[in-house]
C-alpha cells in the first residue's frame, strides 16, 4: 500500500479500512466526497453487475458499455442514495436500467440482444452438448421480452428474491412473479421448438431435452416473442 | 393497476417447465474483464478528478521540493482526457483493481525516478499515460523523447485531453492498452513505461518510453494500433541519455 514519504496522500484510508466497512457506510463516505469509498463499492460489486449486464443484454460488448455507464451514473448519483434500499439493490437498478435503456436505443441496430446466437456462436464442431444447451438457452433468453428476461435474470439466474427483484425493477412483487412464470413458459416453448419435445419432459431441469437434440445453438425462427399483459406495478 | 397475476398464489420457485433450474445452471459470465475494470476505473477517476485540478496544481506549486509518494504496488497514472485525477484523487481501491496503484506526484523529482525504483524492486512496472500535445517527428524522436523522459508528466500533461492527437488510439490511452503495446515492443513487464498519446509525423500515434531498473530510457514511436496485434513501430528504439 502507499508509503507516503511526503506530499499529498495517495489515499485517505489505511489498507483494509474500507474493506471492513459495509456498503451503507461506504455510500455515506462516498456522499461526503470520498472517492476511495466508491472505489471499494465498485470493487465489491463489479463482477455481479457485469454478470447481470451480460445476461440482460446477451452481448458482452454491449454489457461493457452498459456497466461502465451504470457505474459512472451511480457515482454521479451517489448523493441521491437515501439508504432505503440495499446498496446492491440500488446498483442493480441502475445497471438494469442502463441495459434496458441501451437496448431500447439500439433496437434498430443489427447488434442487439436478439442477435446473441448469431454473434457468439462458435464452430459447432467444437461444441460440447452442455455448451450447446447453454447457447440454446441463452439465445432463447435473448429473445424474450425485456421485462421477462430481466425478471428471469434476477430471480432465476441470480437467485434474487421476488421482493428484491421487485425493488430493483420498481414494480409489484406480483408483477415479478408474473414475468417469471410467463418468461419460463415462453422459454420452454422456444426450446421445444429446438428439441421437438416438451422442454421439461426429461427431468426437472429440462436440460437433457435440449442436450439431446439441439444442433444449431440458435432458436432463430422458432422464437415467437410473447407479449405479456403488463401487470400493475 | 392490479391484474390477476399480482395475486398468483404460486411461489416463484414452483416451475413445472423446468426453466428455472435450467437457467440457474447456466455458467456465470465470469469476473469483469480486466480491460473493462481498467476502463471503468479510469472513467470513475476522471469523474472524481475535475473539482480538484486547480487544487492539485496549487499544491504542486506550493511544495516544489517535495519527494514523491511511493506506492508499494505498481503504479498507474492516467493523464489527459480528465485523467489527471489519478495523480491526486484516484481511489486506491480503484487503482488496485486496475492491477496497478497510484503514483501521486507532489512535485520535486520526476515520477520517472520513482518508476525506476519500482522496476528495481522486481514488481510490475508502472504505467503513465499522458497527452502532452507534442507533435512528434520520427526524425526528432531522440530529442523529443528525451524531453518527455526528463519532464514531469504531471506538470506537462494537458488536462483537456489529447486534442492534437486526433483519433489517436483509445487503446493506447488506457493502462492495459499501453502495457500491451509495450509488450508488443518487447518491453519486459517489470519496466515502467510512459506513453504520450500524441501525433507522430502528423498522424495519430504515441511515443512510448520504457525505463529499466537503472532508470535508463528507451523510446519508441508507434502507431495507434500498437498492441496485442503488433507493435506498429514507426521509429526507434532509441536509447535515451
Amino acid at each position: 500500500m502507499a508509503d507516503a514519504v511526503d506530499g499529498p496522500p495517495v489515499g485517505q484510508h489505511r489498507p483494509g479500512d474500507l474493506a471492513a466497512l459495509d456498503d451503507r457506510s461506504l455510500m455515506a463516505l462516498s456522499q461526503d466526497g470520498d472517492g476511495e469509498a466508491f472505489g471499494e463499492i465498485f470493487r465489491r460489486h463489479r463482477d455481479r453487475m457485469w454478470a447481470v449486464a451480460v445476461r440482460t443484454t446477451g452481448d458482452r460488448e454491449l454489457a461493457a458499455d452498459c456497466v461502465q455507464e451504470a457505474f459512472i451514473s451511480a457515482l454521479r448519483r451517489a448523493g441521491s442514495y437515501r439508504g432505503e434500499a440495499a446498496v446492491t439493490t440500488w446498483l442493480h437498478r441502475i445497471v438494469v436500467n442502463a441495459c434496458l435503456d441501451r437496448l431500447r436505443r439500439d433496437r434498430t441496430s443489427p447488434r442487439r440482444a436478439g442477435d446473441l446466437a448469431e454473434l457468439d456462436l462458435p464452430d459447432t464442431h467444437d461444441r460440447t452438448s452442455s455448451a450447446e444447451t447453454g447457447l440454446d438457452v441463452r439465445a432463447a433468453l435473448a429473445r424474450l421480452p425485456e421485462n421477462q428476461r430481466v425478471a428471469l435474470v434476477l430471480v432465476d439466474m441470480h437467485g434474487m428474491s421476488v421482493a428484491e427483484a421487485a425493488a430493483v425493477l420498481g414494480v409489484a412483487e406480483g408483477t415479478v412473479k408474473s414475468r417469471c412464470f410467463r418468461g419460463r413458459e415462453a422459454l420452454a416453448g422456444m426450446l421445444r421448438g429446438v428439441v421437438g419435445e416438451p422442454a421439461g419432459a426429461t427431468g426437472p431441469s429440462g436440460a437433457r431435452a435440449a442436450d439431446a437434440t439441439s444442433t444449431s445453438g440458435s432458436v432463430v425462427g422458432t422464437a415467437a416473442r410473447t407479449r405479456e399483459p403488463e401487470a400493475g406495478s | 393497476m392490479s391484474t390477476p397475476q399480482d395475486f398468483d398464489p404460486r411461489p416463484v420457485e414452483e416451475d413445472p417447465t423446468g426453466m428455472r433450474a435450467l437457467l440457474s445452471a447456466l455458467p456465470d459470465p465470469g469476473p469483469m474483464p480486466e480491460d473493462l475494470v481498467s476502463r471503468i476505473t479510469a472513467s470513475l477517476a476522471a469523474e472524481l478528478d475535475w473539482p480538484v485540478l486547480d487544487e492539485l496544481a496549487t499544491r504542486r506549486r506550493r511544495r516544489p521540493g517535495r519527494s514523491l509518494v511511493v506506492a508499494a504496488a505498481a503504479a498507474v497514472v492516467v493523464l489527459g482526457g480528465g485523467g489527471l485525477a489519478l495523480s491526486h484523487g484516484l481511489p486506491q481501491s480503484l487503482v488496485a483493481q486496475a492491477g496497478s496503484a497510484d503514483s501521486a506526484a507532489a512535485g520535486g523529482p520526476a515520477p520517472m525516478r520513482e518508476f525506476s525504483d519500482k522496476s528495481a524492486s522486481g514488481s510490475a512496472g508502472s504505467v503513465v499515460v499522458v497527452s502532452t500535445g507534442t507533435r512528434y517527428a520520427a526524425s526528432r524522436l531522440p530529442a523529443q523523447a528525451a524531453q518527455l523522459s526528463a519532464s514531469d508528466p504531471v506538470v506537462s500533461a494537458r488536462v483537456d485531453g489529447p486534442a492534437d492527437s486526433g483519433n489517436a488510439s483509445s487503446a493506447l490511452s488506457s493502462p492495459s492498452g499501453a502495457r500491451a503495446c509495450a509488450s508488443a515492443l518487447g518491453v519486459p513487464p517489470a519496466a515502467s513505461i510512459v506513453v504520450d498519446v500524441a501525433t507522430v509525423d502528423g498522424a495519430p500515434g504515441a511515443v512510448l518510453v520504457a525505463l529499466d531498473a537503472q532508470g535508463a530510457g528507451t523510446a519508441y514511436a508507434v502507431g495507434p494500433t500498437c498492441g496485442t496485434g503488433g507493435p506498429a513501430l514507426l521509429a526507434g528504439p532509441v536509447l535515451l541519455p
